[in-house]
């Protein structure tokens, strides 16, 4: 589904954020790309969003090249991701159910739709009771699982979360993962840039280990 | 953007009436022949019939001394009123001159050595100052309006930038979940439609409410034409093309950097 080949990104000096990066990443596949802060976990994430471009190398989604896609078409693209911020990115005046519509009323989706999706991503959080609610409300655990709500909200084909349990204590830490976990059951494949060694043992099944933009190992 | 089309609305005014001017100039190049004050009516008579054998000359008038304070009195009539029963105006003979003269100069000349004849004041002088002074009004108004208009641009672009600033985090989450450039930067266009039309309406009640004020004081300054509400269509269309313009420009500057 998701493939790097040769990726290398700097950022205007000798110095690679990244360096000769490979991986594939399979349909339904659970992976965590981990490494001490600055490694460039956060620069892959951002690689496959688009918001940046590789300085050399091809970034292929479903047999496509994302560099190639044209700026007036990316939005088609990011409409088949789904994306967890550390920092959550609710947008604080609208209502736990008007964030996690977001993405569907993006894409043109009906009203019943909407309501549908929402309704059924909410509840699958544990957080419909909450939907009116405003996010600045909202506990730090509460927020993320909306931010999740959000991203799987529209049926993505690959959800990419960035230090998901971040802010997070570390009972809240395995619940949010189970919850990915069991996105991903369903079909979605995960991708989780972390530095949390604990979640990683507990749930890793596919590791991707980065150290100076390099891959030092992947484990699988 | 008010004071843009408050400025544009009295620059056309003013062309309009100085072009009108010109216009009724130029159908009739004509010249007042000023006959001395001691003249009788017979060698007045005389003077005018001579001047209709003129072949340069397609039409002529005697204007008595009546005839002359009444025309004042309609433009000055105070002064006409404050003169009372006194006549300092002279007789004197208008003559309208064919569209193809060209030898004006041997023709006043010769009228001015016509015995009676005091003065010969020609129409052509003031047909080409007022000619000069469109053209002036021309180029300066319309420099002026575009120097306007483009301080009205950048001040409507500058603050949607500073709206756009300000919501600058939503929008790059927007971007990144899927949003096109329309569904983003259609608000802001709005906005910028609205807002230009309001300074537009400001700028036009102003200038109607300075025509109101003109024309109160119409005793004082020459009638003034009216502009057309046709015209002021075409300047509220204009201003929201400028904010238009302004928009795109400084949203389309933004979109790029995602």
């Amino acid at each position: 589904m998701l493939s790097f080949y040769g990726v290398y990104k700097s950022y205007s000096s000798p110095y690679f954020a990244l360096s000769n990066i490979n991986f594939k990443v399979e349909k339904g596949e659970f992976l965590f790309i981990t490494g001490p802060s600055g490694a460039g976990k956060t620069t892959i994430i951002k690689l496959i969003t688009r918001e940046e471009l590789p300085s050399k190398g091809k970034i292929l989604f479903e047999g496509k090249d994302i560099s190639a896609i044209p700026r007036g078409k990316l939005y088609s693209y990011r409409r088949k991701l789904g994306i967890i911020f550390q920092d959550f990115r609710l947008i604080p005046y609208l209502t736990v159910f008007d964030n996690v519509a977001l993405p569907l009323i993006l894409r043109g989706s009906g009203k019943q739709e909407i309501y549908n999706r929402v309704t059924t991503a909410l509840k699958e959080l544990e957080i419909i009771h909450k939907a009116r609610e405003l996010p600045p409300s909202l506990s730090g655990g509460e927020q993320q699982r909306v931010a999740i709500a959000r991203a799987i909200a529209g049926n993505p084909d690959l959800l990419l979360a960035d230090e998901p349990t971040g802010n997070l204590d570390p009972l809240l830490s395995r619940k949010i993962m189970r919850i990915l976990q069991r996105i991903n059951m369903k079909g979605t494949s995960v991708i989780i840039a972390t530095h949390d060694q604990s979640i990683i043992d507990e749930f890793g099944e596919k590791v991707i280990f980065l150290s100076y933009g390099k891959i030092k190992r992947i484990k699988t | 953007m008010s004071f843009s089309v408050f400025f544009l609305c009295w620059f056309i005014l003013i062309r309009n009436n100085v072009g009108y001017i010109v216009n009724k100039i130029e159908k009739g190049l004509s010249a007042r022949v000023f006959l001395q004050d001691e003249i009788t009516e017979e060698r007045a008579e005389e003077i005018l019939k001579r001047l209709k054998t003129l072949h340069e000359i397609e039409y002529v008038e005697l204007v008595s001394k009546e005839k002359a304070k009444e025309e004042f009195a309609h433009y000055f009539p105070e002064i006409a009123e404050a003169l009372g029963n006194d006549n300092p105006f002279p007789i004197s003979i208008y003559i309208r001159l064919k569209k193809t003269t060209n030898s004006s100069e041997n023709l006043l000349k010769q009228l001015n050595e016509i015995p009676g004849v005091k003065e010969v004041v020609y129409q052509r002088e003031l047909f080409n100052s007022f000619k000069k002074l469109r053209v002036s009004i021309d180029y300066l108004g319309s420099f002026l309006s575009i120097i306007f208009f483009i301080a009205s641009a950048v001040i409507i672009g500058n603050l949607i930038l500073i709206h756009i600033a300000a919501r600058k985090e939503e929008i790059y989450l927007l971007y990144i979940l899927g949003a096109r450039d329309d569904f983003i930067f259609t608000p802001f266009i709005i906005f910028s439609i609205f807002f230009s039309l309001i300074g537009a309406t400001i700028g036009i009640l102003f200038f109607k409410l300075s025509i109101l004020i003109a024309e109160y004081l119409k005793g004082k300054f020459l009638p003034t034409n009216q502009l057309e509400n046709e015209n002021l269509f075409v300047i509220l269309g204009l201003s929201i093309l400028v904010g238009l313009i302004a928009t795109i420009i400084s949203t389309g500057r933004y979109s790029y950097e995602i």
